[in-house]
C-alpha cells in the first residue's frame, strides 16, 4: 500500500527538494534545506541604528559578526502571535559564489518537508520564489539568493 | 584627554550599539557632561560611554545582504567579548554619531564636502 504525503517524504530522506518549514507571523514559509547552516534559540540582537524595518540587527555567531534579518518582513507576513518558542535560522544567501551568511529571525521552526520546485507557483520576483502546498497546507518558499545581491 | 596611542581600536557606546574606531583615526576624546565627543576625520561624534581599548579586532568586511538593508557606510564589523559591533570608517561617519549641526558637513564617499 503506498504511503501518503508527508511520511513517504520522511522515510525517503533528504534531496534537493527538501525544506526547513518555519512560522514566520502568519505565514509558514520554505527554506531550502542545503542553504540551512544551523537552527538556534533566538540569539540576542542589537539593534543599528537607521536599519531598515527588515534588519534586526546584529548578533554574534561562532564568533563572528551577524545580521539578523526578521524573516516575517522580508515575506510581508502578518503579525501572529507571540512566538513561544522564537529561532534564528542560520542560512546562506546570495549567489553560489559569493554566498554570505544571515540568521533569519522567525517565530518557530516547525518541521522539514519536500516542496517540489515545478509546484511552486507566483513568485513575486523577490525574496518569495513562490507559493506550494505541502500537506494541503500553503508555504511561502523563500529566494535565499535573492538576499544576498544589492537590492 | 589627548588623542589615545596609535595601535588597537577605541571601543564606545551610543544607544545600545558598540562601535570602535581605529585609535590613530582619533584626534580627541573629551567629556562633556555625561557624553562623550570624539573628534574623527574632523568631525565630532558624540557616545554615550567609552568602554575601553583593545589591542586588536579581528574585522569583517560588510556583507552585501546587510548593505541592503542598512544604508550606512561602515569600515567592517567585529566582535568583542561575544558583543558584534561595527568599525567606523574616518571617511564615512555614522550619522547616528554625528553632533547635531554638524551633519550636513560630513563629507560624500569620496572625502569631499
Amino acid at each position: 500500500m503506498p504511503e501518503a504525503g508527508a511520511e513517504s517524504h520522511r522515510r525517503r530522506g533528504l534531496s534537493a527538494g527538501s525544506h526547513l518549514l518555519v512560522q514566520a507571523g502568519e505565514y509558514v514559509c520554505a527554506l531550502p534545506l542545503r542553504s540551512v547552516r544551523r537552527v538556534l534559540r533566538a540569539l540576542t540582537v542589537h539593534p543599528l541604528p537607521g536599519a531598515t524595518d527588515e534588519l534586526k540587527g546584529l548578533a554574534e555567531f561562532g564568533g563572528e559578526p551577524l545580521p539578523v534579518l526578521e524573516l516575517a518582513r522580508l515575506v510581508n507576513a502578518p503579525a501572529g502571535g507571540k512566538a513561544a518558542y522564537p529561532v534564528t535560522i542560520v542560512v546562506w544567501v546570495g549567489p553560489q559564489d559569493r554566498r554570505e551568511l544571515v540568521g533569519l529571525a522567525a517565530d518557530a521552526a516547525l518541521e522539514v518537508a519536500e516542496v517540489h520546485l515545478h509546484s511552486v507557483v507566483a513568485g513575486d520576483g523577490g525574496f518569495i520564489l513562490g507559493e506550494a502546498l505541502v500537506d494541503g497546507a500553503l508555504v511561502r518558499v523563500v529566494n535565499l539568493e535573492a538576499l544576498g545581491g544589492e537590492g | 584627554m589627548n588623542a589615545v596611542a596609535e595601535r588597537g581600536y577605541l571601543l564606545v557606546r551610543s544607544d545600545g550599539v558598540l562601535w570602535g574606531v581605529s585609535n590613530g583615526d582619533v584626534r580627541r576624546l573629551t567629556r562633556q557632561g555625561l557624553r562623550y565627543h570624539l573628534e574623527v576625520g574632523g568631525i565630532a561624534l558624540g557616545v554615550d560611554e567609552v568602554v575601553g581599548v583593545v589591542p586588536e579586532l579581528v574585522v569583517w568586511p560588510v556583507s552585501s545582504a546587510l548593505r541592503r538593508f542598512w544604508p550606512e557606510k561602515a569600515g567592517g564589523l567585529a566582535v568583542h567579548a561575544e558583543a558584534p559591533l561595527v568599525i567606523i570608517d574616518p571617511r564615512r561617519l555614522p550619522r547616528a554619531l554625528c553632533i547635531e549641526g554638524i551633519e550636513g558637513e560630513i563629507a560624500d564617499g569620496e572625502g569631499r564636502h
